[in-house]
């Protein structure tokens, strides 16, 4: 392990902005689980602003890695048990990808858990930066304006279709209906994180995860989240940015055709492999966090629209409707994207963090201009 | 049991629940209409409001998605839910009930009914025994 240049005090404002946005409150067991990856540093880091809230921290050490959620597993009996006997779990991973799926399930469905999850990307680097100090409250207060937007006049039960429109200079042009009972928010939609819910530090995204319609085509500028694409440039991330060229998914009624260099050939077989709903647009999100860092979290990144295809079966949205054992990503760093024709990001910028209420919440934690600027790719 | 047994049966549940104070605390914990939809039956739904809790035959009025909610599986899944036997969580997991929501937009109503469930069958949680 490489010894850390960090010290505690240059990790414990990240830290501490963990404890925002899981709301660690006094008494209260706080499971830190952190792979053999996480320098201890960080963890010392996190158990030190547990301790301050007045929680009571343990910590868990696991394997480096993690299952993706598409693979089933069990995990030790002890890690059951921390995971299912806390108030809050802290996951501190080398990677973004879910651990033990089911278990956190169950954590959170079924006992009373809150979830955190901090992806570092192998970097102690990414907790001394801006993005990590993204304020909790304004991130949910953007989140949830953009949630708004995209479920606007959506009903239980009901029938309501709003159409997603994405548009380019680079040629892409893709236009979507969805049910907006699917959007996803990634656990901000309430100001208080509430037992069953898990949020992403400090990385909120919006999408649509089922689509009723979908033609047109969108050129990625990178690829994300598959361990597949840790083997292309740069060896060893799963983030693959830049493309030897465009990669190009162009949908007919929702099913993709895919074009480009090698990195649309290696998508295709990771298509060719997931069956009959393969190849069927499963997800358009956008991320929040203008300060994000592009080579490990494009998709929390604000602007910055992402999209999958295959589907989200067994992460439990629409398993009845289609399934398919993949879900393949690629992300576009600058688009206009309209909802039913109200615009929501124009040439890459999400237009929430212009909204007065938003830069008021921004302005008790310093400057709003400096706050909500994106930081450059 | 018909789908006007499941309707009772939940409504049981829910007095056991409304018994204790952590289960009373429980069922306060939201404001919120919830249909459950037996694929081979009849409808039911679930009304809270300030921690009063009402069970109703057939179809909830249409709601806004921000306090309404619905679940989808056969009668005999729900049966085994209300019974105990089996979790909300492993059924969704398995494929057998279906939340119509997203994955992350209705979790905490998710996780609200469960609990409501395992109080109102008296199992308990590992907070309590650990």
């Amino acid at each position: 392990m490489e010894m850390s240049p960090y010290r505690l005090l240059d990790l414990l404002p990240a830290a501490r902005n963990m404890m925002d946005y899981c709301q660690v409150r006094r008494d209260e067991h706080v499971a830190v689980f952190a792979d053999t990856l996480i320098p201890p540093v960080v963890v010392q880091a996190v158990l030190a602003a547990v301790e301050e809230r007045g929680g009571l921290p343990a910590i868990v050490t696991t394997q480096p890695g993690g299952l993706s959620w598409r693979q089933g597993a069990e995990p030790p009996r002890a890690y059951k048990t921390a995971m299912y006997g806390s108030d809050v779990v802290i996951q501190l991973k080398s990677v973004e990808a879910q651990t033990f799926p089911r278990v956190q399930e169950t954590a959170m469905i079924e006992h009373d858990v809150r979830m955190l999850r901090v992806p570092l990307g192998n970097s102690v680097e990414a907790l001394t930066e801006e993005w990590a100090r993204f304020p909790f409250e304004v991130m949910q207060l953007a989140t949830r304006k953009i949630y708004d937007q995209w479920t606007d006049g959506a009903t239980t039960p009901g029938d309501v279709t709003k159409t997603i429109h994405v548009q380019a200079d680079n040629g892409t042009d893709l236009t979507a209906t969805y049910d907006p009972r699917y959007v996803i928010h990634t656990g901000f939609l309430l100001p208080e994180l509430m037992p069953g819910q898990w949020n992403q530090f400090c990385g909120a995204t919006v999408g649509i995860e089922f689509f009723k319609d979908a033609n047109g085509t969108v050129v990625f500028d990178g690829l994300h989240g598959e361990e597949e694409y840790k083997g292309l440039p740069p060896i060893g991330s799963d983030v693959v940015h830049p493309l030897s060229e465009p990669v190009r998914w162009t949908f007919e009624d929702r099913r993709c055709r895919i074009e480009g260099g090698y990195e649309a050939e290696l998508i295709k077989r990771l298509i060719a492999a997931g069956g009959e709903y393969a190849d069927i647009l499963c997800e358009i999100a956008l991320g929040v966090n203008p300060k994000a860092p592009l080579a490990t979290m494009p998709t929390r990144r604000s602007g910055v629209t992402h999209y999958a295809v295959g589907s989200t079966a067994g992460r439990t949205p629409t398993p009845e409707m289609e399934s398919a054992p993949v879900h393949t990503h690629g992300h576009l760093l600058k688009a206009s994207l309209w909802i039913d024709d109200e615009p929501c990001i124009e040439n890459g910028r999400l237009l929430v963090l212009d909204d007065p209420e938003v830069r008021a919440a921004a302005a008790r934690y310093g400057d709003p201009d400096e706050i909500l600027k994106e930081a450059a790719f | 049991m018909s789908e006007q047994g499941l309707c009772e049966t939940l409504s049981g549940l829910v007095d056991n629940c409304a018994a204790t104070d952590e289960g009373r605390k429980t069922l306060a914990m939201y404001d919120h209409v919830v249909q459950f939809t037996p694929l081979d039956g009849e409808s039911f739904f679930l009304e809270a409001q300030d921690g009063q809790v009402q069970l109703r035959d057939g179809p909830m009025p249409e709601r806004p998605i921000t306090g309404a909610h619905e679940i989808k599986a056969n009668s005999d899944v729900f049966r085994q839910w209300f019974a105990g036997r089996e979790r909300m969580s492993d059924l969704i997991e398995q494929g057998q009930m279906f939340p119509v929501a997203s994955h992350t937009t209705k979790r905490h109503i998710d996780h609200w009914l469960a609990k409501i469930v395992r109080l109102g069958v008296g199992h308990k949680a590992p907070q309590e025994v650990y």
